[in-house]
């Protein structure tokens, strides 16, 4: 057995340092460093290995394999994958260092690094259909962090176990006709079959509208940090795992009418989001459409994938989580210095007397996932407006719609954060000064890289591009 | 480099008055690297002039196949007399500002002065309407935070969110306007913009300065006698103004029901706005309204076709307006200085103002046209009243401030007269001299009325002896409700609490007991969906 | 192994996913469970070797022993000889549960002519009847215990389906990975549903 793969560095190698920090999970500061150091060291080594996985090291020549067998199946990792790969575990090292000071689940360090190798594995298994059991086993390893500490298991928890669940067969179904398709190219009720099959798993996956239902209801009752890390390597991965199929399967990208179903999915899940924002009264269940709305931008930009589409969700893969890290962050902070806030609008009011770096983080963070020109999210959600716009008219209504539903959300927001009841009733919201040096500095820092990379995406978001190049049959120009 | 040079004269200084006031506070330093920052900015707008049209690449994103995008600067004839004026009023503010006891002006006061018109400074000067969006954006971020801190301990922040919505949906509308004109040309700039998204671009001014749909977000907020906030109450309309000036002026081709309706709309605008204006308590009161009016005047010319000639109205609005209320407090002595401010708002023939008469009237005479008129005799009434109506003898003024105040209202007052010289070419121009002629014979029967009958407009005998007195106001009141757009607010309420209900109901449904079977209805209605849809030809 | 026996099997097996869905006793609910692993150990028989076969059997008689455990230490489970009298609610699902095993059997062929051929019609009938019982009692109930039994049986349902369509040793084993952490999760809910009981 060769163990000199890109494999065992990037899946088997934290995963046995996940193992490690089992043991050592009660040393909740030395598990936080140890999964900082290993998930930033495999995302430098990932984003600076050299493409041909030739190495050398102190006058020494390394080749390693991309491949890895198991039992004459295959874990693959490429060089032009590892863009993937080190943007993952940098999502993980972020979550790490972060949310050192928040108290969410112990396990924290050592589930969110064992996620994160599993689904580097999910990406990188052939045949693809085995990832579906890898996404299960990252779901059910998950529930264990969105179960909220010395509570019962919520219905959303329990829900979102379900539908995921559902979606197992769907892939696996799919992946077995898959082998049936490739011999009988001309079987189009068979094509037709595989493509239904694959196209609800990822629904279900993905949580696209009216499959929600269990998105809010589990953000309601999660902490903010733990599930914006879930659904951000949720999202991010199954986008990219989304194009590899589209890549590998000729039959699929060359349906009629996928690419406009995945438009107008995109469409309508952007649409749902937004509208539903705008009548919610809880900041917690607002992330929860907040992701629905990144998936919808994500699956219109696979559908609009031959307009440009494909740079923009990789633009927007930075950014998006930029963003979720400030709102989440912000979030959780508040609740931290003032646990009394639940996150409702009656609980926020006046807010801004009190925290007021907190609210305008608060605000920045849901512009820049608005779109908000000179922010992080700007220049992909441009292309996406501008290429949906190009190609019918019937998007950009309701795109516009969509948008002024989240503004409206942000205003109301706004307007509650900032109007003081005139009586007020609770005693804690008239305190001064309850925001240190150290938050204030972390907040503003967010802030300006959000300005940063919405003024110079060519100098922050262009690396991202190269997590495009492997798709080489859908993105011939990539 | 000039240009960057400039920018450096207002950021820098800013920076240095930020640091020398928490460190060492030292009021008259800060007063000077303040006022020396920004005249030297001012001067350097000269040199600017030499080389006009000139354009400037700050940062352009690569590769160019994938944004089509650079953040780029054109200074051209159309927003380099706004350059002039944004940089003059900003001295002006700081000259003036240190002469008004009533207000708190500190350096921090100032440095926000400089800091904001660099930031204006750069979406004034935009090549393309994404460089605008980013600048506007950004702008409303940093007035936002600056407005917050200034209400922090008023408690009135509740009023801000209002101000920063409308300017949140005038920067979408102005991305979606992009976005149409995009179809037409990748990376546009503004001397691209296609007929079919000037109306969008329109509507993205039209909002930031309240005029489409009418709106006074402002209304109750942040109209003190600060000169810093007066420079925040222009700091949007600036940008939005040139954008009007910079639209194609085919675009009368376009929709033309659609384009009526509009005209309609700002002919109205400038009715109701100018009317408020002649009728306010003091000229501060009706600020507001004076901005309505003229950027309704602005909007007019370009659905005549003439969005180059809006310019006059937008220099008008921000010198002439900039003079009357940085008259404050308002000494009787040297009210002949407001009253040269009427040079730039008069029209007469080879003033600065006179090439705006054609663009505002259109081509013979028409019912909007004569309202115009009249609208333009009703500001100028107004301004003169303002002034007229000064009484303060103030003596208590420090020895430096008599000289610094009259300074700053001269410096606008010039800055009026250099550019009806070197503004653009053809600037010395006859224009419509009639619409003048009529406007200022309308003031002068004004003012006989008024005089003869001695009537005062804001006392109680103006009821009794004006004719049509009651008619007048109570259609100024039925005008008043309507342009409140509250109806408009207690409709979407309304909606709003209505869409909730329906959103509350659907949500204990689907996430009630049966709500996994519901989503697996779902999905069976996807899967039939797909299946119907996904591979027909 | 015999037609009839097959046929026994199918029927306990529905038999038992009936009980689950119908039945709110505890000790009745693990006992139908594992008897529902070793029906699907019978039936799966006619695609895999019995020592192949003997991996699900060993799996799910493990999931099976995880659960009951975890019931037996929170204290709440009854005697299995406790009688209790029919609720309405049980009517109901009882009248569900053979609505759905009716449906099961009329589906098994059509699926079989349609889509999987390879599958005989027998086990086609047991799995869509899984399935169907599963997605039941997941749709209907949020209690922990019988939303990890839907699963486990929507899981059996659908592992018995595929094994008739292919076989992969990493399959096998990452099904085994996902019934385990389902078990184990099952009994993570339990055990936090019964301490905020008693809390």
């Amino acid at each position: 057995m060769n163990l000199m793969t890109t494999p065992t560095i990037w899946i088997f190698l934290p995963v046995l340092f996940s193992l490690l920090l089992i043991l050592v999970h009660r040393l909740h500061k030395l598990s936080v460093w140890i999964a900082c150091t290993v998930s930033l060291l495999l995302a430098v080594v990932a984003m600076i290995f050299p493409q041909n996985l030739d190495l050398t090291l102190f006058g020494r020549n390394f080749l390693f394999d991309d491949t890895f067998l198991i039992l004459n199946r295959a874990l693959i990792i490429t060089g032009t994958g590892l863009k993937t790969v080190a943007m993952l575990y940098l999502f993980s090292f972020l979550w790490n260092i972060a949310g050192m000071r928040f108290s969410v689940s112990r396990w924290f360090p050592t589930i969110s690094l064992t996620i994160t190798a599993l689904w580097v594995s999910a990406l990188a298994v052939e045949p693809f259909l085995y990832a579906a059991l890898i996404v299960e086993l990252i779901v059910l390893i998950s529930v264990v962090l969105l179960t909220p500490r010395g509570e019962q298991a919520g219905s959303g928890v329990m829900r979102y176990l379900v539908l995921q669940t559902i979606a197992l067969p769907f892939i696996l179904l799919s992946g077995w006709m898959v082998t049936g398709i490739e011999s009988a190219p001309s079987a189009s009720t068979l094509i037709l079959r595989g493509a239904v099959l694959i196209l609800i798993g990822f629904s279900l996956w993905l949580a696209v509208f009216p499959l929600h239902t269990w998105l809010p209801m589990l953000a309601e009752k999660t902490h903010p940090w733990v599930f914006s890390f879930v659904f951000l390597m949720q999202q991010s991965s199954l986008s990219i795992f989304l194009l590899k199929v589209l890549d590998q399967f000729a039959w699929l990208r060359n349906l009629t009418g996928v690419f406009p179903a995945m438009q107008w999915v995109g469409v309508l899940t952007v649409l749902a989001g937004g509208v539903l924002a705008s009548l919610q009264t809880k900041v917690n269940r607002v992330l929860a459409y907040l992701i629905l709305i990144e998936t919808g931008y994500s699956v219109l930009a696979i559908g609009l994938i031959s307009q440009g589409g494909g740079e923009a969700l990789a633009l927007s893969l930075l950014p998006r989580a930029l963003a979720y890290l400030q709102y989440a962050y912000t979030l959780s902070s508040i609740q931290q210095i003032a646990p009394e806030i639940d996150g409702s609008f009656p609980s926020l009011r006046g807010l801004f007397t009190r925290l007021p770096f907190h609210s305008i983080s608060l605000i920045v963070s849901l512009l820049s996932l608005l779109g908000l020109p000179a922010l992080g999210l700007f220049p992909a959600r441009r292309m996406l407006w501008n290429s949906g716009a190009g190609l019918t008219s019937h998007y950009t209504p309701l795109l516009g719609l969509a948008v002024a539903g989240m503004a409206l959300f942000i205003l109301r927001l706004m307007d509650t954060l900032l109007t003081t009841d005139p009586n007020p009733t609770s005693p804690t919201l008239s305190g001064k000064g309850e925001e240190s040096i150290w938050q204030i500095l972390v907040l503003c820092f967010f802030t300006l890289l959000s300005l940063l990379v919405g003024v110079f995406p060519h100098v922050f978001l262009n690396p991202f591009l190269g997590i495009l190049e492997p798709f080489i049959h859908l993105l011939p120009s990539s | 480099m000039i240009l960057l040079g400039i920018l450096g004269l207002l950021w820098l200084p800013a920076i240095a008055l930020t640091i020398s006031q928490a460190v060492k506070p030292n009021f008259a330093r800060s007063w000077f690297i303040a006022i020396a920052g920004a005249s030297l900015a001012w001067l350097g707008t000269f040199f600017l002039r030499l080389y006009l049209p000139m354009e400037v690449e700050l940062i352009r994103w690569l590769p160019e196949s994938l944004y089509h995008t650079a953040i780029a600067f054109r200074i051209d004839y159309i927003n380099w007399p706004y350059i002039v004026a944004i940089l003059a009023l900003c001295i002006a503010v700081i000259l003036t500002d240190s002469s008004r006891t009533s207000t708190n002006t500190t350096p921090t006061t100032w440095a926000a002065a400089l800091a904001l018109t660099g930031l204006n400074l750069i979406s004034v000067m935009s090549r393309g309407p994404l460089t605008m969006a980013i600048a506007w954006a950004i702008t409303d971020l940093v007035e936002l935070s600056f407005m917050l801190n200034l209400l922090r301990n008023s408690g009135e922040t509740g009023k801000v969110t209002a101000i920063y919505g409308v300017r949140l949906i005038s920067t979408f509308v102005l991305v979606a306007a992009t976005a149409v004109g995009w179809q037409v040309t990748a990376g546009l700039d503004f001397t691209q913009i296609p007929p079919t998204a000037s109306l969008l671009f329109l509507i993205a001014a039209g909002l930031r300065l309240g005029v489409l749909p009418l709106n006074f977000p402002m209304q109750n907020a942040l109209e003190s006698r600060r000169g810093i906030d007066l420079l925040l109450r222009f700091s949007p309309v600036v940008s939005a103004l040139v954008l009007i000036a910079h639209l194609p002026s085919e675009i009368l081709v376009l929709n033309q029901s659609l384009v009526s309706v509009i005209s309609i709309l700002t002919v109205l605008a400038a009715l109701y706005a100018s009317a408020m204006w002649l009728t306010r308590a003091d000229a501060n009161e009706g600020r507001p309204y004076w901005i309505v009016a003229l950027s309704a005047f602005a909007l007019q010319s370009a659905l005549n076709g003439e969005p180059e000639h809006s310019r006059v109205w937008g220099l008008a609005l921000l010198l002439t307006g900039g003079v009357l209320f940085l008259f404050d407090p308002p000494i009787r002595r040297i009210r002949f200085i407001p009253l040269l401010g009427l040079i730039g708002l008069l029209g007469i023939p080879y003033t600065l103002a006179a090439s705006g008469w054609s663009a505002l009237l259109g081509e013979g005479v028409s019912l909007a046209g004569i309202v115009m008129i009249i609208c333009h005799a009703m500001l100028v009434g107004g301004y003169l009243r303002y002034i007229l109506e000064a009484e303060s003898t103030v003596t208590g003024l420090e020895k430096y401030a008599r000289i610094t105040y009259p300074l700053g209202l001269i410096l606008i007052i010039q800055t009026m007269l250099v550019l009806n010289l070197v503004g653009w070419p053809d600037v010395l121009t006859i224009g419509v001299w009639w619409g003048s002629l009529v406007s200022i014979g309308l003031v002068l029967a004004g003012a006989f009325l008024t005089k003869k009958l001695n009537l005062q407009l804001t006392g109680d005998g103006f009821k009794a002896k004006f004719p049509f007195y009651r008619l007048g106001h109570q259609v100024l009141n039925a005008l008043r409700v309507v342009f409140s757009l509250d109806w408009i607010y207690a409709i979407a309420r309304w909606l709003f609490a209505r869409l909730s209900d329906i959103a509350g109901f659907f949500r204990q449904v689907l996430e009630g007991e049966a709500g996994v079977l519901w989503s697996l209805f779902f999905l069976l209605m996807m899967a039939i969906l797909i299946y119907t849809q996904v591979g027909q030809p | 192994m015999s037609e009839t026996l097959r046929i026994a099997s199918a029927a306990l097996l529905l038999l038992a996913a009936a009980i689950n869905l119908v039945r709110r006793q505890w000790a009745l609910n693990i006992l139908a469970l594992g008897l529902q692993y070793v029906c699907v150990f019978l039936i799966i028989l006619e695609v895999r070797s019995p020592l192949l076969a003997a991996i699900k059997l060993i799996v799910g008689l493990m999931v099976t022993l995880m659960l009951y455990l975890t019931l037996v230490s929170s204290g709440l489970i009854e005697s299995l000889l406790v009688r209790r009298r029919l609720s309405s609610g049980e009517v109901f699902r009882g009248t569900i549960a053979l609505l759905l095993v009716l449906i099961s059997i009329l589906l098994g062929p059509v699926l079989q002519q349609s889509a999987f051929p390879q599958s005989s019609q027998l086990l086609l009938t047991a799995s869509v009847g899984l399935i169907l019982f599963g997605l039941f009692q997941m749709g209907t109930i949020t209690e922990p215990l019988y939303l990890v039994i839907g699963l486990l049986t929507f899981l059996s349902g659908f592992e018995l389906l595929y094994a008739s369509l292919e076989f992969s040793r990493v399959l096998e084993a990452l099904f085994t990975a996902v019934n385990l952490s389902l078990a184990l999760i099952g009994c993570f809910f339990i055990v936090k549903d019964v301490e905020s009981r008693s809390a």
